[in-house]
């Protein structure tokens, strides 16, 4: 038996290496963001730079305390579910969170900056940067309503 | 008793006919009946609307709700003052709306006017003032005006608003 797993492994010298890569390597965007904690630590801080935004604040002006603590919990359980993590996300889908209130391409470049600022203060690594911003880049057709 | 019960009866219905042909304020019906019902509250409240998202001073707090969230607050406004004004509404309560973004059936609970309104930013980054107060309540009677209100129902839900200076101005600007 031992014999034929590593002959087996020889004949398959490739795929087995891709196996083994994979069960050693590949841990969710969400395992290597840290985590339910992390990300909810980033989500507070992207909060903040959002609804104080000199472009994007004038959208959360009207959320109560209430509202905002919802908002947070609900982006918390979003990321955490996109990332390939244990969450359900529970809110609205994002066509009806957001439909009329005319997210422009501008709006959406300044949302990408302030993420960006967030996760360098969190340090999070180039690699995790990028596949982060991949998993929310196909929203923006979704969110964005104004050229 | 039969004839009795029947009699008293038309009298009472002759009795609220006058009364309410009179166009005065009937005892015997509640500013809800008044208003027409949900429906007629319903009308009241979504013609406040563009006067309140225009506003020049609170049409800034109303810029970040989605079309789904203005149609929720339209209707929870409208079971909070079928309440108030004596209808067969509760309040908080949890509703059933098709949303107008994509006709699918959602729920959703309608806040105390506390956790609704504390803690806003609005202009100021103070939340609501009590001149934002003012301004609310001038749409809404602006609507009433508009749907044929009479003037002492309208002061009725003035009255209503009104009570709710409290919890709805933000704590910080008292
Ligand atoms: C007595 C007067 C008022 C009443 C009865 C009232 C009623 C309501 C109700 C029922 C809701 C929905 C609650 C929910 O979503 O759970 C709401 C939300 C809201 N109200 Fe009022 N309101 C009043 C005054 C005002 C004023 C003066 C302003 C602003 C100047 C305002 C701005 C808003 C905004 C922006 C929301 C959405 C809040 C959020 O989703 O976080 N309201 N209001
Ligand atoms: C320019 C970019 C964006 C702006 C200005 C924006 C703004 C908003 C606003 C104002 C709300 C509250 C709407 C309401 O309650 O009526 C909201 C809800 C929400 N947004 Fe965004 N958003 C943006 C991008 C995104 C992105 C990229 C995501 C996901 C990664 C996202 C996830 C959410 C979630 C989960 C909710 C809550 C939905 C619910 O309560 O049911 N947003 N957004």
């Amino acid at each position: 038996m031992r014999k034929t797993a590593l002959s087996l492994m020889l004949v398959f010298g490739l795929s087995s290496l891709t196996f083994a890569e994979m069960m050693h390597k590949e841990k969710t965007l969400y395992q290597r963001l840290g985590g339910y904690d992390a990300i909810s630590a980033v989500v507070k801080d992207l909060a903040v730079r959002l609804v104080t935004d000199k472009q994007l604040g004038i959208y959360f002006k009207g959320l109560s305390n209430d509202s905002k603590n919802k908002l947070i919990a609900h982006l918390t359980d979003f990321v955490c579910s996109a990332t390939g993590g244990p969450c359900i996300y529970t809110g609205r889908d994002m066509k009806t969170a957001h439909e009329g209130l005319g997210i422009s391409d501008s709006d959406w470049n300044r949302f990408v900056e302030l993420t960006k600022e967030t996760l360098n203060k969190f340090r999070v690594p180039p690699k995790e940067q990028q596949e982060f911003l991949q998993a929310v880049a196909p929203l923006k057709s979704v969110i964005v309503e104004k050229k | 008793m039969r004839r009795y019960v029947l009699g008293t009866f038309a009298l009472l219905a002759s009795t609220g006919f006058i009364l309410s042909s009179c166009g005065g304020s009937s005892s015997a019906q509640t500013p809800f009946e008044r208003l027409g019902g949900e429906q007629g509250i319903r009308k009241v409240v979504s013609d406040a609307v563009p006067c309140l998202a225009t506003d020049p001073n609170i049409g800034v707090f109303f810029r970040g709700l989605s079309a789904d969230s203005l149609e929720r607050i339209q209707l929870c406004l409208t079971k909070q003052l079928c309440a108030a004004a004596g209808g067969p509404c509760t309040y908080p309560t949890t509703i059933t709306y098709t949303s107008p973004v994509d006709g699918v059936q959602r729920t959703y609970t309608c806040r105390p006017m506390r956790a609704s309104h504390q803690g806003m930013l609005g202009p100021g980054g103070k939340g609501i003032a009590n001149g934002d107060l003012d301004s609310f309540k001038a749409c809404v009677q602006k609507s009433m005006q508009q749907n044929g209100v009479p003037s002492d129902l309208q002061q009725a839900v003035l009255n209503i608003l009104e009570s709710q200076r409290n919890d709805v101005v933000d704590d910080r600007n008292k």
